[in-house]
């Protein structure tokens, strides 16, 4: 089977954009020039903008195309579309961050580009051979993102453990796939309903599929596979943190949504029970230790640990369907869209602060903000509002969404946990709002001023955390329309379609 | 007689034994060995089911787990050195900065 | 038939105890050597389940390339005898690891040994280089490029993260 280039290109560019936009950042450090790093971020915000674009478009198309190992579909597309728009947001916030630094390494923004191709080949494939290969692009970019402070023993540290508990995690994925090709013949998750279930192989089957998903517990940070998290998060330099926080989410996810799509039907594995039991410990654990936190970025790991407790929510009322649903996947698709959204202001705004040359770490450092940077602070209290989840804005929407479609599905002690512990979370959202509105100023906090174009990145992020908020009907639209390749086609191809 | 049931005793033998020097040994250089140890496990199973499905995507597989163990530790080395480099150890329990502060600092 | 037990027997024993050199051997050169014997009784199983061309890739860059980086950075770093004591769990917590890990391998070489597979007649070809070549360049030509991919962003990081020179402003 020959492998037709063009049209490869033609469905692929969007994701192919990034890479060769990576390689030729790469090619830049042939010519040294005190404008290596302008250079390279201005070459990486244009690839990711221009990638998201066409991720845009071609979902707009509507169709689907399946080559062997690689799938262009609305899926595909939308999350694509998110990774891309992810990176944007983190190559504009983070440029005048990586000029502060002691040594300012301009191939921060290529490993940014190949973390994110790494990412779109994650959700753009149902192939688990390819899946693993984009994983681990994303995931070695993603150490050394996190080790690039090399001064720092934190960035280190941090590194090393990421590492370590990574490549555990690859193993044991690795180890599921093996077990899934021996009981299926296949790398391919698209193939699994052709294939006739063979009794004898259940059990294979079952251990292959529970293996599987305790690789993505751990790359999403659910819990009992969390402790990694806070660590990373902490070390991480801080746009590094952001990126990790949002977009290892969307691709995790993404991916996720390929293997419960495959695996929902298949009735003898108890896959809505394993889901749930994950969702209601993420959300519960995440949200009661980030309590205890006194670090700014720990505090946010936590929330990042509840957030994929939430979606995990998600994902368990997806499994309930036993098939795949629009309505059960948009509210998914949407609370991944507004939870970057969020969860990059705040750390937009972190890196604004920490690039000083200082990072920002403790939440005392937030004291008395208000007076120095008032509109900065406004920015923060809105996304940290948001992300508790309070009514005019975005962040309520995408919760009340997820919750009641699990409520619609019958998962009421899931949705009572999630409600409760949501509620919770208010408490540590609005710590660094009081912090930042009612304790005094002790500490003269040094951060240069806000390029410009940042500025205007975050004007819109939060007008589309109001505009989400209060009009979401054609955002949810979108995201209602975005269904995998295989429902696309179901009306043609499944015989079970019912006629009109 | 031989079966496939031999190989895959052997790998599970093999992961396990791979996994528990990860939660064992303090010494980075041999939990990173240790993590090899579980890739070759996984390695072997993929093999001896592409044997019995007589299709050949086992054996491909493990080809590219060979790729993905050579970048791995590639990466994994050179975090070491890098770590080796401020704090002159190679101790896992020394690694000990980043951590859940529970008092008030 | 018979033949092919003992071989796999030997192989597997030679396997298992040298994976225990790999986890349990004080210093890290040992453990590295050890790691060795298990890739290459690996080989050998390898070419028992007709995977001869693998077989041979394993050797060449596992045990000659991938061990090899690994003796290199352990030269490198030039561990002194005070840093190889780890301090490490005690005699009960070692216990409960061995009966944990024994308990994991039970219940999962349970789980694997439940179908029964019967190893049957391949074609003449399957695992010569020829059909994995023209497997890897054609339907597989993606994961291929991925692969590359992945070897360069590995290359990248490595030369990011340990060039000696800090170009500090």
């Amino acid at each position: 089977m020959r492998l037709d280039v063009l049209q490869l290109w033609q469905h692929a560019w969007p994701s192919l954009t990034l890479l060769i936009a990576a390689m030729v950042s790469l090619l830049t450090s042939v010519f040294p020039s005190r404008h290596r790093a302008r250079i390279t971020a201005v070459l990486a915000a244009t690839a990711f903008l221009l990638s998201a674009q066409g991720f845009f478009h071609q979902w707009g198309l509507g169709e689907a195309k399946g080559f062997e190992f690689l799938v262009v579909d609305p899926l595909s597309n939308y999350l694509g579309a998110l990774i891309a728009l992810i990176g944007f947001i983190t190559s504009i916030a983070a440029y005048p961050y990586i000029l502060s630094q002691a040594e300012a390494i301009p191939e921060f923004f290529s490993l940014l580009l190949f973390a994110a191709f790494g990412m779109t080949t994650m959700v753009m494939t149902t192939n688990l051979l390819a899946f693993v290969l984009g994983l681990e692009i994303m995931s070695l970019s993603l150490y050394v993102l996190v080790g690039l402070r090399r001064y720092d023993p934190r960035s280190g540290e941090a590194a090393f453990k990421y590492f370590l508990l990574g490549s555990v995690a690859t193993a044991f994925l690795l180890f599921g796939i093996s077990f899934f090709y021996g009981s299926t013949g296949t790398l391919d998750l698209s193939r699994i309903p052709e294939l006739l279930p063979n009794p004898e192989m259940a059990t294979l089957f079952k251990l292959g599929a529970l293996l599987i998903l305790l690789g993505f517990a751990f790359k999403v940070g659910a819990v009992p596979f969390h402790f990694w998290a806070p660590d990373v998060y902490d070390g991480a330099p801080m746009p590094v943190t952001g990126f990790m926080a949002t977009g290892v989410k969307v691709a995790a996810f993404g991916a996720l949504i390929r293997v419960v799509e495959a695996f929902a039907p298949r009735h003898e594995l108890p896959l809505q029970r394993w889901i749930v039991m994950l969702s209601f410990a993420t959300m519960i654990v995440g949200n009661l230790v980030a309590l205890r936190q006194r670090h700014l970025k720990r505090i946010l790991a936590y929330s990042s640990i509840a957030h994929a407790g939430y979606l995990l929510l998600g994902m368990a009322t997806l499994v309930g369907t036993g098939e795949i649903r629009a309505a059960a996947l948009s509210p998914i698709l949407f609370y991944l869209l507004v939870y970057s959204l969020l969860t990059l202001g705040v750390f937009s705004v972190l890196t604004i602060l920490s690039s000083g040359g200082q990072e920002l770490n403790d939440l005392k450092d937030l004291d008395g903000l208000s007076e120095k940077r008032p509109v900065l602070s406004a920015v923060l209290s809105v996304f940290f509002i948001s992300l508790a989840g309070v009514p005019p804005t975005a962040g309520f929407l995408a919760k009340y969404y997820l919750f009641s479609q699990a409520i619609q599905v019958g998962l009421y002690p899931l949705a009572i946990a999630g409600i409760l512990a949501s509620a919770v979370s208010l408490y540590y959202y609005l710590g660094p709002i009081v912090r930042m509105y009612f304790h005094s100023h002790e500490k003269t906090w040094q951060a240069p001023g806000v390029m410009a174009s940042l500025r205007l990145l975050l004007a819109l992020m939060v007008a589309g955390v109001f505009y989400l908020g209060l009009f979401p009907a054609s955002t949810l639209e979108i995201s209602r329309r975005t269904v995998p390749i295989r429902a696309l086609e179901a009306p043609l191809a499944s015989p079970s379609a019912k006629l009109p | 007689m031989i079966t496939l049931n031999h190989y895959l005793v052997l790998s599970a033998a093999l992961f396990v034994m791979g996994f528990a020097g990860v939660v064992l040994r303090r010494n980075a250089l041999v939990i990173f060995m240790s993590i090899e140890l579980m890739l070759n496990a996984v390695n072997l199973s993929f093999v001896a089911f592409s044997r019995q499905f007589g299709n050949l995507d086992g054996q491909l597989a493990s080809f590219f787990v060979i790729v993905l163990a050579a970048a791995e530790a590639a990466i994994g080395l050179a975090i070491i050195v890098l770590v080796f480099r401020r704090r002159a150890t190679v101790q896992t329990t020394a690694l000990n900065t980043l951590r859940d502060a529970t008092n008030a600092s | 038939m018979n033949g092919f037990l003992i071989l796999f027997y030997f192989l597997a024993a030679l396997a298992v105890i040298s994976a225990t050199g790999v986890i349990s051997l004080r210093h890290p050169v040992h453990c590295a050597l050890s790691l060795v014997v298990t890739l290459i009784a690996l080989a050998g199983l390898y070419v028992t389940l007709q995977a001869d061309f693998l077989g041979i890739v394993q050797v060449l860059t596992y045990a000659g390339a991938i061990l090899v980086l690994f003796i290199f950075i352990i030269m490198l770093l030039n561990l002194q005898d005070d840093e190889l004591k780890e301090r490490g769990y005690g005699a009960a917590a070692k216990a409960l690891l061995a009966a944990v890990s024994l308990g994991l391998f039970l219940s999962l070489g349970y789980l694997v040994t439940r179908p029964h597979f019967p190893i049957s007649a391949l074609p003449e070809d399957f695992g010569s280089i020829h059909s994995l070549g023209k497997a890897l360049f054609t339907s597989y030509v993606i994961p291929f490029e991925l692969a590359g991919i992945l070897l360069t962003v590995a290359l990248i990081g490595a030369v990011l993260l340990a060039k000696r020179r800090l170009e500090l402003k």
